[in-house]
């Protein structure tokens, strides 16, 4: 089974990604922010992350960013989910290190079919 | 979960998000702006327009986008933070809060557009942003490869991210169509259409892996016809985090482009995609030569590099492995130091890739043994979960309950004679501290209630002409959520009513000496068990001879009446008195403070007024912590045992001959330093046999009330003081008045609880009668 892991900082954000994701069949764990994330990816694999860019404590770069310098997760899919959509913040995104690139609102069958992708 | 609850979440973060944003801006609004402060706002506006997409609310998504993009321009520094441009976002976020009651309770639909457009034009206003950005360095660590900018057309027709095809899928159509028309020229051929994907550096950094989508391409029915392997360095030079291979599909004229686009939806500008490429030389279509995916890309990277070993060993494609021996290679002659000309366009040699390093997979699982145990329990310090407030009720109540069984065991084991074991009081300090945790849920700090007050005094200074900064101090302070649900109302009532009573116009301050700009104090304190929550302005105070008219004239007080300026000023919470309906609409809407006292006297509090004239007024609040347990003076009377809440208890004496006056036949006074107040014997009021009589060989409790001021209840003795939990006797038996409930003492008796304001003021009533 996949097992995707996501953050974002929004209770309702989180909802209907669990709900998407584990209605697609992946396992889901979920953190609500960076600082989370960072903390429960030290002792979890998660076959992809899946994270929002504007969050509290540590936002979606930063946490990429961490994320790309730990030898653990370096190679880790990555995919934003986001509702910003400007080509900076996505340049921003895929210098910090994202697989891909996710615009909310979420279409579930695309945000799967993403998720399949990206999964080694 | 159902979509609804999932809502429901939604609604709840979009009232803390407009709380949030309310706090920033007014903090904004007082000069401290720092980037915390307005990323905060940002964050709150941007998670609303986040969920108000995902939920389909399209109004309040295209207003939150509107009020983002002018607030996101001030987040990054572009639009200079001025009193001027924080009004108009505090507007904007009024606004924004009547769009999200339009989308949870149905209201109206605000109209939007002036705003919007205002919202619009202060982006217009700002220094030329687009010319700017590019060049300020600061503002991007622009990372992004100049690859981006070698993207070919169809690159940018194929953005990665979901908007455009969510949005419309015919206009998606259209656009690709026209893009594919371009490069049109030797497709003829071959049926079918051509796509060459070369995969940039960034496509194996960031944990990409493009075999899988060369994989899934081929599910899709394309067929790679062409490997290009020109950029590939001499083995020396491999680099396994870099690409160095293109490729070219072809793929059946059936197929929808759109079905071959999506597979690149989500890796976007990592690779470089060419539709309608031609067909290389060569290539015939029934030939079925077609190459085989995994071994192109496994192939020229198995350099004998050491270190490249180890990689290969783990990619998650079983074949390959035995096969990577230089001499294995099909078609590469690597080491082209030339970039020979192919009929591949895009022929620049592209700092090139090669193997696309899939470490993941194996480490992902090999961790996979020790993960799935743990959940996501493991995130930080201020996580939080929302409970079902029924539940948390129940809790509470229970606990509660554990607490009378302590005390009513502890009373047992007392009686036994046993009670000076240790157990005990460790139980004892257990279930306080149950308590005390169970009460701590419930418990939320006060600003919640605060947090509103600035909208509505912007309302209100719109409405009224005059001019109020508000102050606030103790946001913190945490009261049961009950309490601060309930808060609300009579906390708006007073708000409007010290702007609308209170304070005076500019013009009349300035001419009073004082600053135009009147300040409204909102302050919350806990002081011994309760929380004092203050409303205070400096306006004019009460004007006691109009209220004085006023209750003459609505038959509320004798005109012959001695009143002290106490009294006066706690005329306006007597019921009938309001003043606010008849003067405007804004104190209250028709509703009195007596209302309001009320209000506060549902919550078990109580409400008292200081006014002095043309200094302002000051109301306070006086709450208990919670509703569920209070505290209360066991005291006896007679055969009865009652509880008087201690939230009414000043002091308790028995008092010297002297200090009783009797006032005729069956009325006592007492003198308490040198002020009067009546002594109420409970037992007339609860029945009660052999109590005392005689103050003098009696205990007087001294109680505070709203209404009929002091007055000195009489009792036999005073027993105990301990917390308790209040029974309603209405659900059990009916209400009566003079009580306010029952509760279950620690020797399993039940003892009323005295409602002590009704029954002082009946009494006082009924003995101002037989007076």
């Amino acid at each position: 089974m996949i097992k995707v892991f996501t953050v974002d900082d929004s209770a309702s954000m989180r909802a209907l990604l669990l709900h998407a994701l584990t209605g697609h069949g992946f396992a889901v764990d979920q953190a609500e922010h960076g600082l989370a994330a960072l903390e429960w990816l030290k002792d979890n694999e998660p076959d992809v992350i899946i994270t929002d860019i504007n969050m509290p404590k540590l936002d979606g770069f930063g946490l990429i960013e961490k994320l790309r310098a730990d030898e653990r997760h370096r190679d880790r899919p990555i995919l934003v989910l986001t509702t910003e959509s400007s080509d900076e913040k996505k340049a921003r995104a895929r210098a910090a290190g994202a697989t891909g690139w996710i615009v909310k609102p979420f279409d579930a069958e695309k945000l799967a079919s993403a998720v399949r992708r990206v999964s080694h | 979960m159902t979509n609804e609850e999932i809502q429901g979440i939604f609604f709840l973060e979009c009232e803390e998000a407009l709380t949030a944003a309310e706090a920033g801006l007014a903090a904004c609004r007082e000069g401290r702006h720092d980037d915390d402060t307005v990323n905060g706002v940002f964050r709150a506006v941007h998670s609303i327009k986040g969920g108000a997409g995902a939920f389909c609310f399209t109004a309040l998504q295209a207003f939150t986008h509107g009020f983002e993009t002018t607030l996101s321009d001030v987040r990054d520094g572009i639009l200079p933070i001025e009193d001027s441009l924080v009004d108009l976002l505090l507007r904007a976020l009024d606004m924004l809060n009547d769009h999200f009651l339009a989308v949870r309770d149905g209201a109206p639909l605000p109209d939007d557009a002036a705003l919007l457009a205002e919202l619009a034009a202060v982006l217009v206003q700002a220094p030329d942003v687009a010319e700017e950005t590019p060049a300020a360095p600061a503002a991007e660590p622009v990372v992004a490869e100049p690859v981006v900018a070698e993207t070919p057309a169809a690159g940018d027709d194929l953005d990665f991210d979901l908007d455009s095809m969510l949005a419309g899928m015919a206009l998606d159509d259209v656009d690709l169509e026209a893009a594919a028309a371009a490069p049109e020229a030797a497709q003829e051929t071959v049926p079918g259409w051509t796509l060459l994907i070369r995969p940039l550096d960034a496509a194996m950094a960031n944990g990409g892996e493009p075999i899988l989508l060369l994989r899934e391409l081929e599910r899709l029915g394309g067929q790679c016809i062409h490997c290009d392997v020109q950029a590939v360095p001499h083995v020396d030079e491999i680099d396994t985090t870099e690409s160095s291979l293109a490729w070219t599909f072809l793929f059946p004229e059936a197929l929808d482009r759109k079905k071959v686009e999506e597979v690149f939806d989500f890796v976007g500008d990592d690779f470089q995609l060419s539709w309608d490429v031609p067909v290389p030389a060569g290539f015939s279509a029934e030939a079925a030569s077609t190459i085989d995916v995994a071994e192109t890309i496994e192939t020229p990277a198995p350099a004998p590099v050491a270190e490249a070993a180890p990689v290969v060993a783990i990619a998650p494609v079983a074949e390959p492995v035995a096969e990577v021996k230089p001499t294995a290679a099909a078609p590469a002659p690597a080491p082209a130091p030339e970039p020979v000309v192919t009929p591949v366009p895009a022929a620049q040699a592209e700092p090139v890739a090669a193997q696309p390093a899939p470490a993941p997979a194996a480490a992902a699982e090999a961790a996979t043994g020790d993960k799935g145990a743990a959940p996501a329990a493991a995130t930080g310090a201020s996580q939080s979960i929302r409970i079902d407030l029924f539940k948390l009720d129940r809790l509470i109540d229970t606990v509660g309950e554990l607490v009378i069984a302590q005390a009513m065991m502890a009373q047992r084991l007392a009686w036994a004679g046993t009670a000076a074991v240790e157990e005990l009081a460790t139980l004892e300090s257990l279930t306080r501290d149950i308590q005390e945790s169970a009460m701590a849920i419930r418990a939320q700090p006060i600003g919640s209630v605060f947090s509103r007050v600035p909208r509505m005094l912007r309302e209100l200074q719109t409405s009224t002409g005059k001019r109020v900064r508000l102050e606030m101090q103790g946001e913190a302070t945490e009261l049961d959520k009950t309490v601060i649900e309930r808060l609300g109302e009579p906390l708006t009532h007073l708000i409007r009513n010290a702007v609308d009573h209170g304070l005076e116009t500019p013009e009349e301050r300035i001419a009073a000496g004082k600053p135009g700009e009147g300040v409204l104090t909102l302050s919350a304190e806990q002081r011994s068990g309760r929380i004092l929550i203050k409303v205070s302005d400096d306006g004019k105070g009460i004007d006691r001879k109009r209220v004085l008219a006023k209750a003459v004239e609505r038959g509320l007080v004798s005109p012959e009446a001695q009143m002290s300026d106490e009294d006066i000023d706690n005329l306006i919470f007597a019921p009938g008195f309001s003043t606010a309906a008849t003067i405007s609409n804004i104190s209250g809407r028709g509703v009195g403070m007596d209302v309001v006292r009320q209000n506060v006297k549902d919550l078990g509090g109580r409400i008292s007024i200081e006014s002095h004239p043309g200094k302002g007024s000051c109301f306070t609040l006086a709450l208990p912590l919670t509703l569920a347990i209070s505290d209360g003076m066991i005291v006896s009377v007679g055969d009865q045992t009652l509880v008087v809440p201690l939230a009414h208890v000043v002091e308790s004496l028995r008092p010297r001959p002297e200090e009783v006056a009797s006032m005729g036949a069956s009325r006592q006074m007492l003198n308490v330093r040198g002020k009067f107040i009546p002594i109420l014997p409970l037992l007339e009021n609860v029945g009660a046999i052999g109590a005392q009589t005689d103050p003098t060989e009696a205990v007087l409790v001294i109680v505070d009330t709203e209404s009929a001021g002091q007055a000195a209840l009489l009792v036999d003795n005073i027993r105990d003081q301990r917390q308790f939990v209040i029974k309603s006797l209405d659900t059990h038996y009916r209400p009566v008045n003079g009580v306010a409930g029952a509760t279950i003492l620690g020797d399993g008796r039940v003892a009323l609880i005295l409602d002590v304001d009704s029954l002082v003021a009946d009494a006082v009533a009924t003995r101002r009668l037989a007076a």
